[in-house]
């Protein structure tokens, strides 16, 4: 069970191995689903990838996953491409460098995380990516189902599993942070 | 109190948009992010006071939808920037 507590301005997770594991494993694989494929790259304006804007259009995701981490801006088709355009770069390069993070405290030795007020605005935001992928891979709704309906061999056990386990680190991170801001 | 000279009005055809109507950054509702961390990125981003980002909250969960933040065009595509950086799904749109 994670324990997550605060020291001072710092906030204290203790991972068990397998929550390593597990949190490494998923950090690492939505970062490479956000990094900019290759042949866009090698495709870009050097001087346009600098400055974060594309030269040309940027195609809206195909996974409904990706599509909820990188969302229209506009109800309309063009200003949703234009704002998409301009911020698609610095957005996804933000969400991988949370993953990162995330990534790198999960596999510092020991187990014991300590995350300073600093970064834990990105460490949160980084979780909640991970939760909004594998909701929508859950097709989760408001009437969700729980892990005690499902039949053990359900291959969505783990994934349900996975997801109330970050929910919970999520919830309890947000409530030790809310209470310091009282 | 003045009129502008001629050659600075705004010319008849150019009315594709009225500057004089704020644009809004409008957040959803979405079944995954938990209602406090919603309101802990309303204070966070907007300098809410804990009340009033809970209020905004609750309506984004009972209504499906609010408005959180008005002004300048500029302004609101920043708001939505940083909403969809924290994992909120937001657009804006012209009030």
């Amino acid at each position: 069970m994670t324990r997550i507590q605060r020291d001072g301005d710092v906030v204290v997770l203790g991972l068990a191995p397998e929550e390593r594991t597990i949190l490494a494993s998923l950090a690492a694989s939505l970062a490479e689903m956000l990094e900019p494929s290759s042949a866009a790259a090698a495709d870009s304006d050097p001087l346009a990838v600098l400055v974060g804007i594309s030269d040309g259009p940027i195609e809206k995701p195909d996974d409904p996953a990706l599509r909820r981490l990188l969302p229209d801006a506009y109800a309309d088709a063009d200003g949703a491409a234009e704002f998409r355009r301009f911020t698609d770069a610095d957005l996804r390069a933000e969400k991988v460098a949370n993953l990162r993070r995330i990534l790198d405290g999960a596999t510092a030795s020991g187990g014991v995380v300590r995350i300073g007020l600093d970064e834990v605005d990105g460490w949160l935001a980084g979780l909640n990516d991970i939760r909004l992928v594998l909701g929508e891979r859950l097709d989760m709704t408001e009437e969700r189902e729980h892990l005690e309906d499902l039949d053990a061999d359900d291959p969505r056990v783990p994934l349900l599993a996975a997801y109330d386990w970050l929910s919970e680190m999520q919830e309890w991170i947000v409530q030790l942070l809310l209470a310091s801001a009282d | 109190m003045t009129i502008a000279p001629e050659h600075v009005r705004r010319s008849e055809t150019d009315e594709v948009e009225e500057p004089d109507r704020p644009w809004v950054t409008v957040v959803w509702n979405d079944p995954v992010n938990l209602m406090s961390y919603v309101t802990y990125v309303f204070q966070k981003l907007f300098g809410y006071s804990r009340e009033k980002a809970t209020k905004l909250m609750l309506d984004v969960h009972h209504k499906g939808r609010a408005a959180v933040s008005s002004g300048s065009r500029e302004q609101m595509e920043h708001d939505v920037a940083r909403l969809h950086a924290a994992g909120l799904w937001a657009t804006l749109q012209q009030d």
